[in-house]
């Protein structure tokens, strides 16, 4: 069932219950007064007749004769009946039908009143005694209240009509409130639908500060959201499917070279220099097709474990660094700048060096003249910097240059046994640090990458420990 | 058909019979109800309970048991005059019954034609009387009379006085209503109707006055002034009002005495 038909149904329903309460007090309470009126006023008659009949008792001086009864009963108000001591009936004027019965508790200083209903009248008779001198009698008096009976029931039956009128009249201006009501839910309704068939960019308008535009709201904030998510879902499929393409093509180059080779090798006659020259060019891609594998579980344990960083002696570990790459440095006949401020960081020894042996690897080979490998303290935190004088980067590559697989120049990357991992691994290091690599670069000048890290100890909160 | 729109054909259907079953049930309620209200029985005590005033009332015909300062009567006659609702009522503690009421209307027609000179009552006139009294509101017990005429009583020593009886005499060629005060036995109004078929009676409108306001003991030097058929006495520097009028139709002579605020 509809939620609109649900509100409809119970809002009748509770209206219908409401106004049958409402209704059956009123015509209840309005019926009750109308007796109660009916009674007093039958008292009222009763006690006029009462002393009429006691008027006359005491003016004949003895109970009237028979004959007298009539003229008497034609002085009073109502219908009567005349009972003696004994309760014998003398006289009666009582519509036809209407039994006179005189109740028990018929007493000389009270007045009794009963309902009588006959042939469809019904009769409000109120009865007493009447004593005077020696001739105590009861007095029966009734009064017709048939008009009060039929009030009722055409009260009833007025009521009857106001109820069915209301009700149908309410229901319709229920189904019209509640419609308009309901007709966001139905917009977001068919909002959630269009977003499930895949329309992401769908959202709804909202107005006023009610619970449905909060959940309007709350649903654009959703879809908002879900569009986000579905983006970046489908941006880490691309660079996922860019990631296996690359794989695919790193991979088949060397292979390529390898197997032509062995080929060869295999099949052909070959000088000794020949020979040597194809095994050179084997090892050399079997290098970097190990080098490849190394990088390539390098990620792939980033991505799968937990670090926990520890405080670290900052100068140590960049000390470390230089150390690592001073050989290659020296091979190459290059200078390697260090300036390390004293302070304590939080980080991950092997993968931080991994991180500056790449960034520093990758400095040698821009070929440069110099390289600057430099940690200074900015307020709270612990900046690291690997410069170099050497060829640069294009602007437009630097905000590609961290993406796997992804060589500025190919063919020199090859040469050096690159396999465009270097930066990708960098970067997710970075991330695992709680920062990102920062490039600048100008070509022809050199490049500089830095790196930010949480320090901890001293008056700067970066003094050393050492 | 979609189980959603079963559903709400169910629902709606249902709902209905509720309604149609909510009217009937109510209808039946209401009828069950009719039914126990025209079953009641009831008794009332037609004697209101009153405490007895100081003074009581004697067992025979003695007019004038209670007496009503000034002040009283003129409040007395204030509530009488601007309460419009009267209830029949027994005599209670401290008011004259039937009989008393009967006895003191002969003794006050007998006295009056006596000393009026007007025809004489005669035995065996038929007789009713009812005794009624205004249904008090209680601002209208608030004495609206001024001090200087006197103290008035408290609201529950008071009470009786606010009754009154309606005797009505009647023979042929005399009748007489008169009101008496239920507690005090005296007469403050009286409408006397004379047949002048045969004789016209020569009527002293002042003298009809004196012996009215002699029987209420207002009998101390006040303005008279008199006015073709119409004399009046006032007391209390104009609080209370005795007016004697007379009236006359081809057939019917009529005088009424009555005592009044206004």
């Amino acid at each position: 069932m509809r939620l609109f038909v649900k509100i409809v149904l119970c809002a009748t329903l509770v209206l219908s219950a409401a106004i049958l309460l409402s209704g059956y007090l009123l015509i209840t309470d309005s019926y009750k007064n109308a007796l109660l009126r009916e009674t007093e006023h039958a008292r009222s008659v009763y006690q006029y007749d009462k002393f009429a009949v006691q008027s006359a008792l005491l003016s004949g001086s003895g109970a009237p004769e028979t004959s007298s009864w009539v003229e008497l009963a034609e002085t009073l108000n109502g219908q009567v009946a005349f009972f003696s001591e004994d309760q014998e009936l003398l006289y009666t004027n009582l519509p036809s039908g209407v039994d006179p019965l005189l109740p028990e508790d018929c007493a000389e200083e009270t007045a009794s009143h009963y309902f009588l209903q006959e042939q469809e009248k019904t009769y409000l008779s109120v009865c007493g005694k009447v004593a005077q001198g020696e001739n105590p009698l009861y007095l029966l008096i009734a009064s017709d209240i048939s008009s009060v009976v039929e009030g009722r029931r055409q009260m009833i039956e007025d009521f009857g009509k106001v109820y069915f009128t209301t009700l149908i009249a309410s229901a319709a201006v229920i189904l019209f409130l509640t419609t308009l009501l309901v007709r966001p839910i139905r917009r977001l309704t068919t909002a959630a639908n269009r977003m499930a068939s895949g329309q992401y960019g769908e959202r709804i308008s909202t107005t006023g500060g009610d619970e449905i535009s909060m959940l309007s709201d709350s649903f654009n904030r959703m879809a908002q959201a879900v569009e986000d998510r579905v983006e970046q879902l489908t941006q880490t499929a691309r660079q996922k499917e860019d990631f296996v393409a690359s794989f695919a093509h790193e991979l088949k180059t060397p292979l390529t070279s390898v197997i032509g080779y062995a080929d060869m090798l295999y099949q052909k006659s070959l000088s000794t220099g020949e020979v040597k020259d194809a095994a050179g060019y084997i090892l050399s891609e079997g290098l970097r097709l190990e080098a490849l594998s190394l990088k390539l579980m390098d990620l792939i344990v980033l991505n799968r474990q937990d670090f926990v960083l520890e405080e670290l002696p900052a100068s140590e570990l960049l000390q470390h660094a230089a150390m690592g790459i001073q050989t290659l440095v020296a091979t190459r006949g290059l200078v390697l700048h260090t300036e390390f401020a004293p302070a304590f960081v939080l980080a991950e020894f092997d993968l931080l060096k991994t991180l500056l042996l790449n960034l520093l690897d990758n400095a040698v080979k821009s070929e440069p003249k110099d390289i600057w490998l430099s940690g200074a303290v900015q307020g709270q935190q612990y900046v690291i910097s690997v410069r170099d004088n050497g060829r640069g980067i294009p602007a437009q590559e630097l905000t590609r240059i961290t993406e796997a697989f992804y060589m500025v120049d190919k063919s020199r990357s090859h040469a050096q046994h690159g396999a465009g991992l270097g930066l990708a691994l960098s970067e997710r290091i970075a991330l695992l640090h709680g920062d990102s690599l920062r490039f600048t670069s100008t070509l022809g000048v050199g490049t500089t990458v830095s790196l930010t890290l949480s320090c901890r100890g001293g008056e700067t909160g970066c003094t050393s420990k050492q | 058909m979609h189980k959603q729109t079963i559903g709400g054909v169910v629902g709606i259907l249902l709902s209905c019979l509720l309604l149609v079953f909510g009217w009937f049930f109510t209808v039946t309620l209401l009828s069950q109800n009719e039914t126990v209200l025209l079953s009641e029985r009831g008794t009332v005590e037609l004697t209101p309970k009153v405490p007895n005033t100081a003074q009581g009332v004697p067992d025979d015909n003695v007019t004038a048991y209670m007496p009503a300062t000034l002040a009283e009567i003129v409040h007395i006659l204030h509530v009488w005059e601007t309460q419009s609702n009267v209830v029949p009522h027994e005599p209670f503690n401290g008011q004259l019954t039937m009989e008393q009421a009967a006895a003191t209307g002969k003794a006050w027609i007998e006295k009056c034609s006596e000393e009026a000179t007007l025809p004489s009552f005669v035995d065996g006139a038929k007789m009713n009387a009812f005794l009624c009294a205004n249904e008090l509101a209680p601002d209208t017990l608030v004495p609206e009379v001024s001090p200087a005429l006197g103290a008035i009583r408290g609201q529950q020593e008071l009470t009786p006085y606010f009754s009154y009886w309606t005797v009505r005499f009647e023979q042929e060629g005399f009748s007489a209503t008169l009101i008496i005060n239920a507690a005090t036995g005296q007469v403050w109004r009286a409408e006397i109707k004379l047949s002048t078929t045969d004789t016209k009676a020569d009527i002293d409108i002042e003298k009809i006055l004196s012996a009215f306001l002699r029987s209420l003991s207002l009998t101390e030097d006040e303005i008279l002034v008199r006015d073709g058929q119409t004399a009046s006495h006032s007391f209390g520097n104009g609080a209370l009002l005795g007016i004697a009028e007379t009236s006359s139709t081809a057939d019917t002579q009529t005088i009424n005495l009555y005592l009044t605020t206004k």
